[in-house]
């Protein structure tokens, strides 16, 4: 039972070890293989980058140089163009030099030139002309048109003259008779203003008296009031005084009375103090006197028993030396 | 105060095997998650901006990398984000048959144009047994001419969300009245005015359909089987920048266009760690390898199997040249028909990787069609 047990156990123990070591391989195997694979796909995308390096180096080359063709192509065409136009303006300027040149050309050309001023001359003075007349046409109308004006406005004052003349006789009559009623009109209003002033002053002379009579019985009765307010306020600040003096002084005999006490009772305690420290003192003197004769007693024993052995009974302490001390 | 989203997500924690639950909050305004770990009553990650999420990353059934981790978002937290997202935001399914497989590019295109949102994808090869499976308890004509469009070659599956995504595709598709009103969009009514994309696509009708076909395709339980090859194929993934800048159907566009042919397909959400993982033979090689892998987990990216439609061309040689140099700099200087120059804006955000290892090709594949799977 045991033996197969134990063979069991190492059968499986066995097959454990025997898959974990594959397992272990496997993954050895995957590791080495991951390794070449990424060894491999380092290469290539080293060497793509590398070429697409040297693309783009080709490219911006090829971009620099067509560029470079470009502007030379520009700058030769333009060369052209300009020794074109140079060319160009180089027999314009040997035809105008012949023209020049030659001599009945210039014969014609002086002649259609005197031709052409002498024709402007003379429009000149046709236009010269034309302007004067017309300046004095101006003029003349301008005369005409004032004298039209100085002839209305004239026409105009005379006929505002006489009109004026007959409103002003049209009109006195009834300024007379206005003014007359204006007078009248004035007139009764101020005697009617002084009639009602004379009532008003008869008016205001009655009221006048009745005022100051009453005026006088209210100050008369203001005084009586004030003189019975005064009284009643003597009396009482009378009373008053009368209630506080009594109040203060049987406060202060009470006052005194308790002082007195007061005194009566320190006085007694200092006698009583005093008698209590005497007694004490005494005491106390006896007690220092007994304690002084024991002490004596003590030494004289001392001395009597360490007599002449040569023992120092007795020594003075030692002084602390030093600069604070001093 | 901005507007916020509350959702119930989880969190599968691998080294415990446990699926954690927490409460995410997402800040419309300012772009900021905030995730609340409602068992221990703390904190779980601080209000931080995601300046890669977007408001329509967020619905029940979406999938949200967050630094790496995924979180599958379950259910709405609180009744106001229930009210404003499960009115509008819907999901719906549809099927890219074969015979319009060369114009994927295209329908993408529309597709995104239209706000729709591209959640899940996968080309898969149907068999007779999975087809009746599949078609189980669907109207008998329409079902026998859907059986001999699927299994005649391989077909797309894609789940996509959008506001009223179901009437939207639905009445396009029939080609109803409601589809000239002017609140549909333009580009989806173009897509369908054409007979030969109305016959090419197959759309899932209620949302109880929707939900019975979403799960029949992408839940692995009736064994679809992906179309991956292997034979003189590369691999090409649509880096996440890129499909959240919508280029995700112009790069199909692109690949198809230049005598490329997708052979699979399928969306992903990797995780931190299986990124890492596939690029592994990148790190100490490039300097960039973190930022690559962050990318690459920072939301959903689009992995495509792809043949050279000549036989005799190396696929791998061919489609690296056609994605050109690693730096979209470059790229834009150099080889500037290709896909990163297009594309891409930096080193990390090339829009595509592509195999640059040729022994890598099969490896990648394996990695993403099946290993994953």
């Amino acid at each position: 039972m045991e033996v197969i047990e134990f063979l069991q156990k190492t059968d499986y123990k066995n097959l454990h070890n025997f898959i974990g070591f594959k397992v272990k391989q496997k993954l050895q195997d995957y590791k080495l293989d991951l390794q070449e694979r990424q060894v491999r796909l380092r290469n290539i995308l080293n060497f793509e980058s590398l070429q697409q390096n040297e693309e783009l180096l080709f490219l911006a080359k090829e971009r620099v140089e067509s560029a470079k063709q470009q502007r030379l192509d520009w700058i030769n065409t333009k060369c052209i163009e300009r020794q074109q136009a140079e060319e160009e303006l180089l027999k314009l300027k040997n035809r105008q030099r012949e023209l020049e040149n030659c001599e009945e050309y210039r014969l014609c050309q002086s002649q259609q030139i005197l031709v052409e001023t002498k024709q402007a001359q003379l429009e000149q003075i046709a236009e010269k002309k034309a302007l004067m007349s017309r300046e004095r046409q101006i003029e003349q109308n301008w005369l005409q048109v004032m004298e039209n004006v100085r002839q209305e406005r004239e026409f105009q004052e005379a006929y505002e003259k006489k009109l004026r003349k007959v409103i002003e006789g049209l009109n006195q009559q009834k300024n007379v008779a206005l003014l007359e009623a204006k007078k009248k009109m004035a007139q009764n209003e101020s005697e009617t203003l002084k009639k009602f002033y004379a009532e008003d002053d008869m008016r205001a002379l009655t009221l006048d008296e009745k005022s100051k009579t009453q005026q006088k019985l209210e100050e008369m009765y203001k005084k009586m009031q004030q003189h019975q307010w005064l009284k009643s306020q003597i009396t009482n600040n009378q009373l008053r005084n009368t209630a506080q003096e009594q109040n203060n002084f049987e406060e202060d005999f009470i006052f005194r009375t308790r002082e007195d006490q007061q005194i009566c009772q320190e006085l007694d305690e200092s006698h009583r103090q005093k008698v209590r420290n005497n007694e004490w003192y005494k005491l106390y003197m006896e007690h220092c006197a007994k304690e002084k004769d024991e002490k004596k007693k003590l030494i004289a024993e001392l001395d009597q028993r360490y007599l002449n052995t040569g023992c120092i009974l007795q020594q003075k302490p030692k002084q602390p030396y030093g600069k604070v001390c001093r | 105060m901005s507007r916020r989203l509350a959702f119930v997500a989880e969190w599968y924690q691998e080294e415990a095997a446990i699926s954690k639950t927490f409460t995410l909050w997402y800040y419309v305004d300012g772009n900021a998650l905030e995730v609340y770990d409602p068992k221990t009553k703390k904190m779980f990650l601080r209000r931080t901006k995601m300046p890669e999420l977007t408001e329509k990353d967020f619905f029940v059934g979406s999938k949200i990398n967050i630094f790496g981790r995924q979180f599958d978002i379950v259910d709405y937290a609180d009744e106001a984000t229930k009210n404003i997202l499960a009115k509008y935001r819907k999901r719906t399914f549809i099927i890219i048959k074969n015979s319009i497989l060369p114009q994927l590019g295209k329908i993408l295109c529309s597709l995104v144009e239209s706000d729709f949102n591209i959640s899940k994808a996968m080309m898969v090869q149907f068999t007779a047994e999975q087809i009746k499976a599949f078609l189980k308890g669907k109207d008998d004509v329409q079902s026998s001419i859907l059986m001999s469009q699927l299994l005649s070659g391989p077909a797309i599956g894609i789940e996509l969300i959008a506001n009223n995504a179901i009437e939207k595709i639905k009445y396009c598709q029939a080609q109803a009245k409601e589809c000239m009103n002017e609140n549909y969009p333009r580009s989806l009514r173009t897509l369908f005015d054409r007979e030969d994309v109305r016959n090419g696509i197959y759309c899932s009708q209620t949302e109880d359909e929707v939900l019975r076909d979403a799960t029949f395709f992408f839940e692995n339980e009736h064994g679809l089987q992906n179309t991956v090859q292997l034979n003189n194929s590369t691999l090409c993934i649509i880096k996440p920048h890129a499909i959240k800048e919508g280029n995700l159907g112009k790069i199909i566009s692109e690949i198809t266009a230049n005598n490329f042919k997708i052979t699979a397909m399928r969306m992903h959400l990797l995780e931190r760690v299986n990124c890492a993982e596939f690029y592994e033979v990148y790190r100490g090689v490039l300097p960039d390898y973190i930022p690559m892998v962050s990318q690459l987990a920072s939301g959903s990216c689009v992995a495509l199997e792809i043949i050279c439609t000549d036989s005799t061309k190396c696929s791998y040689e061919e489609f690296r040249k056609f994605c050109g140099p690693m730096d979209p700099e470059i790229a834009k200087l150099l080889r500037p028909h290709t896909l990163r120059a297009k594309f891409g804006s930096s080193k990390t955000l090339n829009a595509v990787h592509c195999t640059d290892l040729p022994d890598d090709t099969v490896l990648e594949l394996q990695y993403l069609f099946k290993i994953l799977n």
